[in-house]
């Protein structure tokens, strides 16, 4: 199944010389953490003016095509160093991430804004030259725009969620919740 | 006087609501981080543009013009979820260091942002010299992730 | 005329806040590091 395989792969990675060291070192981990968080200003940031022009909520003296290609590489940036300190830190604690309820939310939450964003994208590309420089967007540009500041919504949520207690394997738990986190799969103690 | 302050509001109705569930006080530090995004979006947006970074076709001044609009409504929401979030932490912040590094920044950033960069950048930007421009946009930058680093070290400090 | 006089003011008072803004954090982190350093030479050796 598959949490047996993720929580196997976890407690592999969990032992290893690599996350030992980061979990116990003295400021690596909280620099990690740091970093991702602020980094959010950065490509969230670039995000939100992106989506908010697709929206028709401000920048409208620009073309929408243009400003998605100008904002493109600092949100890139941004997005990069957000997964590479998201990896490290999962490298850190990876069993805990894996039976977290609110992890693994977040990341099918990612996938599916990363489908969203591929989609909008092809069709910016296919259509822009007809409502670049409109007032009000077409409605499939709105709705792909709210679509992903909603899903992002629920990446921050969840990834803010990921440090509380509430579902922890060990805790009383109905036995879908057990199967949903992963709780099912562990085989040490914690 | 100032401890006072801060030992009443952590007492106050508010923060007995935003202790009573773990819940809450994290839904409400989500909504902060999200209005954060859209202030290190428009920080950035704006910034980058005086320092000749990003959208140099676009007039700087549209630029700047555009994104103080939601620098203002971003920063409105962190300093209302962030006064909720304080009643429920009071006086662990008091005793904070680094919750004072912030409050510090804060300050300097609101008075810069309001009482120099805006009046600033109303005039014309192209009877500006590029080095104040710069200037004004590294000071920006500095000040505000400041206030979002000593924000996030409170959290693991004390 | 006015207008340009007290632009040509508010970019003084630009600069210097600037500058002050930009060395005050600075003066921070040199001693942020500074005590991470040490916390790191007294936890590691």
């Amino acid at each position: 199944m598959l949490n047996s395989w993720l929580v196997s792969f976890a407690e592999w990675l969990g032992a290893t010389n690599w996350s030992v060291g980061l979990h116990e070192s003295f400021y690596m981990f909280n620099w990690l953490e740091t970093t991702h968080v602020l980094t959010l200003m950065l490509s969230l940031g670039m995000l939100f003016a992106i989506d908010a022009r697709m929206l028709g909520w401000w920048l409208m003296e620009v073309p929408a095509s243009k400003l998605a290609d100008r904002l493109a590489k600092p949100m890139w940036i941004g997005f990069s160093i957000m997964i590479v300190t998201g990896v490290l830190l999962y490298t850190a604690i990876p069993v805990r991430y894996t039976t977290s309820i609110w992890f693994r939310i977040k990341v099918i939450l990612l996938f599916v804004a990363a489908i969203n964003a591929w989609t909008f994208h092809r069709h910016l590309n296919q259509s822009a030259s007809t409502w670049d420089t409109d007032r009000v967007p077409p409605k499939r540009t709105r709705v792909a725009a709210m679509t992903s500041l909603c899903l992002w919504a629920g990446i921050v949520i969840c990834g803010r969620f990921i440090a509380y207690d509430w579902f922890d394997c060990g805790k009383e738990m109905s036995s879908f919740m057990n199967w949903a986190t992963g709780c099912v799969a562990v085989t040490q103690a914690h | 006087m100032i401890e006072s302050f801060f030992v009443w509001l952590e007492g106050s109705a508010l923060g007995a609501f935003v202790k009573d569930q773990a819940a809450t006080f994290a839904t409400i530090e989500a909504v902060h981080l999200m209005a954060l995004a859209v202030l290190g979006g428009s920080v950035f947006l704006s910034d980058l543009r005086l320092l000749n970074l990003v959208m140099t076709d676009v007039p700087s001044r549209t630029v700047t013009d555009n994104a103080h609009k939601y620098f203002k409504i971003s920063l409105i929401v962190l300093l209302v979820t962030g006064f909720v979030m304080l009643s429920g932490v009071a006086t662990k912040c008091y005793h904070n260091f680094y919750y004072w590094v912030k409050m510090a920044a804060l300050a300097a950033g609101i008075l810069f942002a309001f009482g120099v960069r805006a009046p600033l950048l109303r005039g014309d930007h192209a009877l500006l010299r590029p080095i104040t421009l710069k200037l004004v946009a590294i000071a920006s930058i500095s000040v505000w992730f400041l206030v979002a680093a000593s924000g996030r070290w409170i959290g693991f400090s004390g | 005329m006015n207008e340009e006089r007290k632009l040509a003011t508010r970019e003084k008072v630009a600069l210097g806040a600037s500058i002050a803004i930009v060395v005050a954090t600075v003066v921070y982190w040199i001693t942020q590091i500074a005590g991470v350093i040490e916390m790191l030479k007294l936890a590691y050796g």
